[in-house]
């Protein structure tokens, strides 16, 4: 009797075998096995291979083994643990509200000296600055929440490429 | 510290005592050794890597994370790799070969204390297990000498569920012709 069959149909009739899974479905399947004699048949064919290979009875290790093992592996030096850093989160922004009063405070102070160069009293009349000026703070802005994000997610990145 | 549990003597071991190391030895040296026998097929293979092995669990033990698996999945995991790693390197012999030439190297490593353990069934079933391919081999030992769930010798050889049922089908059926005596119909 050939034991071709599903794969499903077969693990279902080791979960019988072993006893293995969910006991809803090992039920099912037993109930399934009585009124099938295919599956009795594989069933036998499983208990007759499990039979067969336990003539192959445990072995006892060598005496004076334990004693070989143990003296040998004591006199080597114990590894330490892989060290496992706790990778932290991005930095909470929270802590990063004083680098943003800094900045802001930078940025305005920066502003102020530039207006109160004569060159810019010259340069801000010109139509071409007029037009660029919104641009430039837009950009500036931009590159300070760039500047920021990079910031909080540094510890997060530099201790990722370190695992 | 005969009734202390695994997790507490790998602890115990990782902070160097060997006392601990000593009972957990007892407690899994047969196991061990007779995983690795089956798996290679040669009792000085068994001998060696049982003691690689056990030193590993020695050096290794601040390593093991019992939040992860048992400390038998995790002994069972190093044996399985030494014993892949050493049959991959041949020094003990060829382990996937043709019935004659598997009949001749188990007779060959077997020493006059194999003989009186071992009986004649017990030698035919030692060459069925030594003309399965390893993989198979491996699932088959757990399995039925280990009593291990599928689910955990998954997780010790890191492959799937079903692959690994695949495998034992596969194996009983090679291991039906095999085990069936000439004309018995019976394995």
């Amino acid at each position: 009797m050939t034991i071709e069959r599903s794969e499903g149909d077969r693990n279902a009739l080791l979960a019988v075998h072993f006893g293995e899974g969910d006991a809803r479905s090992v039920a099912a399947a037993r109930a399934h096995v009585e009124g099938c004699p295919r599956c009795q048949e594989y069933l036998r064919i499983l208990s007759g291979v499990e039979a067969a290979l336990h003539e192959w009875r445990e072995e006892s290790p060598p005496p004076g083994l334990a004693d070989r093992v143990l003296s040998r592996a004591t006199r080597l030096p114990q590894h330490a643990p892989p060290v496992v850093a706790s990778v932290p989160s991005a930095m909470p922004l929270v802590a990063l509200l004083p680098v943003i009063a800094v900045l802001l405070v930078s940025i305005r102070t920066l502003a102020e000296r530039l207006a109160a160069l004569p060159l810019w009293a010259l340069l801000e009349n010109w139509p071409a600055v007029q037009v660029a000026a919104p641009f430039g703070a837009a950009a500036l802005v931009l590159v300070a929440l760039g500047g920021l994000a990079s910031l909080a997610a540094a510890p997060a990145l530099v201790m990722e490429t370190r695992r | 510290m005969e009734d202390t549990p695994d997790h507490a003597l790998v602890a115990e071991v990782a902070r160097g005592d060997a006392a601990a190391l000593r009972t957990l030895y007892l407690r899994y040296e047969r196991p061990t050794f007779n995983l690795i026998l089956r798996l290679a097929g040669n009792r000085e293979m068994a001998e060696d890597m049982v003691q690689e092995a056990f030193t590993r669990v020695w050096t290794m033990a601040r390593t093991f994370r019992g939040d992860r698996g048992t400390f038998k999945g995790w002994l069972f995991t190093i044996a399985l790799n030494l014993t892949r790693t050493e049959l991959a390197r041949k020094r003990y012999g060829v382990r996937h070969l043709a019935d004659d030439a598997v009949e001749d190297l188990v007779s060959e490593a077997d020493g006059p204390d194999v003989q009186l353990q071992r009986s004649e069934a017990g030698r035919h079933v030692a060459v069925a297990l030594a003309g399965l391919a390893p993989h198979l081999r491996e699932v088959v030992v757990m399995k039925v000498y280990h009593h291990l769930k599928f689910r955990e010798i998954a997780e010790i050889t890191k492959t799937p569920e079903g692959t690994l049922k695949a495998r034992f089908h596969r194996a009983v059926a090679e291991l039906r012709e095999r085990l069936t005596p000439a004309g018995s119909g019976q394995p």
